[in-house]
């Protein structure tokens, strides 16, 4: 699997495993775009992002900004909408995860949370494996 | 963290806590060096920048925020400086932008939705460390028991009233009942002696974090041995936890203690799992210089309560009383008897070993009826009751 070269040295983490099953995302179209997978560290260029292990799941901010979020659970990712302004107007997609989409690792900010980051490999496009399962954005 | 305004008037942030995260934190608590704390939220993305709200709170505000004490959309319109910052944060390099705003400005595209809370555990109040009360028992020279209780509504350091109340009440009568039976002279009912009840009086001094923890000190302090009753209770209780659910031990134990003990065992138990909480024990003793624990998760609270109730029952001790039966019904199995001695009347639950003599008695007919007392909390109001419950029935003539 080849990473995009941006990606700092060792990232996706060793304890990655191989993309598998069921995760949603919020994305800003439908169908999913190319640009609703854009990971925070090219969207937010020129950042210093921290490179510490965060205590909750041994990622590093850093690490984290180069993957996408995607949630196991459904209410998680519903749930941000209620909580977060700027995601209230997204589409909750739903996608099934294979192996050569990736790495994944669960990243939860707390207990129960069912946060995970996604590594996505160069050339690999993501936006067809998912599909838009909510009607209408709130 | 790299998102965080720089050269503003918010000061130098540092990243505290992440509360939800979708590609980059967004929605997060951040503190300035001078320990000034914010909750921000992401509410808009441009072309060129990120706007968020940045809302000063206090640090106990914060924990109340995280635990769900208050509403995420309240912390922010409701917040103690009635000010916020709307923050602009270009793509690029550019300079950050910020604007001051009152709280109740505050539109619903800025805010989280109503109804929205965290719900994170959140120590409210700090640990009361092992060390310090071992410590604290030897200074005093008095035994110190903590027990910590976990309360799986509250998500700060903090017990519901009724139920604590009722938790510390069953702890010190089960400490005043083992006591009586550790001086020899234990009966199932009436007043325990007072000279017992001042030896095994236990005070609050102090609660603590860690789930909930209060702390009890022997208000009688040890005699010049290092000894008191108050701590040969406390080991004994040690000794009741440490068997569990084990129906030998148990036995083996309340073949010592006796009944009351057992029903006061129970009913600290009952109200523990009515609670939902589990139950870890520190004990403190002078004497050891050493901090002795025993922990009890709820489920295996919930084992216990079965198995004490069994010996419960096993150690009850019958009574009799001679009168006439007043009231009989044998589809709700409840029965009322009026003593031939004045205040001598009980009224109760049948038990089907009751009727093996009399399998149909009848209301107005003398009997001599043996009675077991069970000591039960109503469900209903979480009050202590006494229930009585007939075992034995003879006609008065035989």
């Amino acid at each position: 699997m080849e990473w995009p070269e941006w990606f700092p040295t060792g990232c996706p983490p060793a304890d990655a495993n191989h993309a598998s099953g069921t995760f949603y995302r919020l994305v800003g179209n439908d169908p999913p775009a190319p640009d609703d997978f854009t990971p925070g560290f090219l969207l937010f260029p020129g950042r210093n992002f921290c490179k510490r292990p965060q205590p909750t799941h041994g990622v590093s901010r850093l690490f984290m900004a180069c993957g996408l979020t995607v949630f196991r659970a459904k209410e998680d990712a519903t749930r941000m909408k209620e909580i977060v302004p700027r995601l209230r107007n997204k589409f909750l997609a739903g996608g099934e995860l294979m192996p050569d989409l990736g790495k994944i690792k669960h990243t939860p900010h707390h207990e129960g949370c069912s946060h995970h980051c996604w590594w996505v490999p160069n050339g690999m496009d993501p936006t067809h494996r998912f599909t838009v399962i909510d009607e209408e954005p709130a | 963290m790299d998102l965080l305004p720089r050269n503003t008037a918010l000061g130098e942030l540092a990243l505290v806590e992440v509360y939800a995260y979708v590609d980059i934190p967004c929605l997060f608590a951040c503190r300035n060096r001078s320990g000034q704390h914010f909750l921000a939220v992401w509410i808009e993305e441009t072309a060129d920048a990120n706007r968020w709200v940045y809302v000063p709170v206090s640090e106990q505000r914060l924990r109340f925020v995280r635990s769900g004490g208050i509403e995420l959309r309240d912390a922010f319109t409701a917040a103690e400086e009635e000010s916020a910052y709307v923050v602009s944060v270009p793509r690029g390099q550019g300079e950050t932008t910020l604007e001051r705003v009152a709280c109740r400005s505050l539109t619903d595209a800025m805010l989280p939705s109503a109804g929205e809370r965290l719900d994170l555990d959140t120590p409210t109040l700090p640990a009361a460390e092992d060390e310090e009360l071992v410590r604290a028992a030897d200074e005093a020279r008095r035994e110190v028991v903590r027990l910590k209780l976990n309360f799986p509504e509250c998500r700060r350091s903090e017990a519901p009233a009724k139920e604590f109340a009722d938790i510390i009440a069953c702890f010190q009568a089960l400490m005043d009942a083992i006591g009586h039976a550790v001086k020899g002279d234990a009966t199932t009912s009436g007043r325990i002696p007072s000279d017992v009840l001042r030896q095994t009086r236990m005070a609050v001094t102090g609660t603590g974090g860690g789930s909930f923890s209060v702390i009890f000190a022997a208000t009688a302090a040890n005699n010049v041995l290092n000894e008191s009753l108050a701590q040969d209770a406390i080991a004994e209780f040690i000794r009741l936890a440490e068997a569990g659910s084990d129906l030998d031990g148990l036995r083996q134990a309340f073949s010592r203690l006796k009944g009351r003990s057992a029903t006061r065992y129970r009913l600290l138990l009952e109200r523990l799992a009515g609670a939902e909480s589990g139950l870890d024990v520190l004990w403190a003793s002078p004497r050891s210089r050493m901090g002795h624990t025993v922990q009890m998760d709820n489920r295996r609270v919930v084992e216990t309560v079965k198995a004490v109730s069994a010996i419960d029952e096993e150690l009850a001790e019958p009574y009799e009383v001679v009168g006439t039966l007043y009231a009989i019904n044998l589809h709700s199995m409840y029965f009322g008897l009026e003593g031939l001695r004045e205040g001598e009347g009980v009224t109760g639950t049948v038990l089907p070993e009751a009727l093996s003599e009399v399998p149909h008695p009848s209301a107005g007919e003398q009997y001599r009826a043996t009675v077991r007392e069970k000591r039960e909390i109503n469900s209903l109001t979480g009050e202590e009751r006494v229930r009585h419950l007939l075992v034995g029935l003879r006609p008065l003539k035989k």
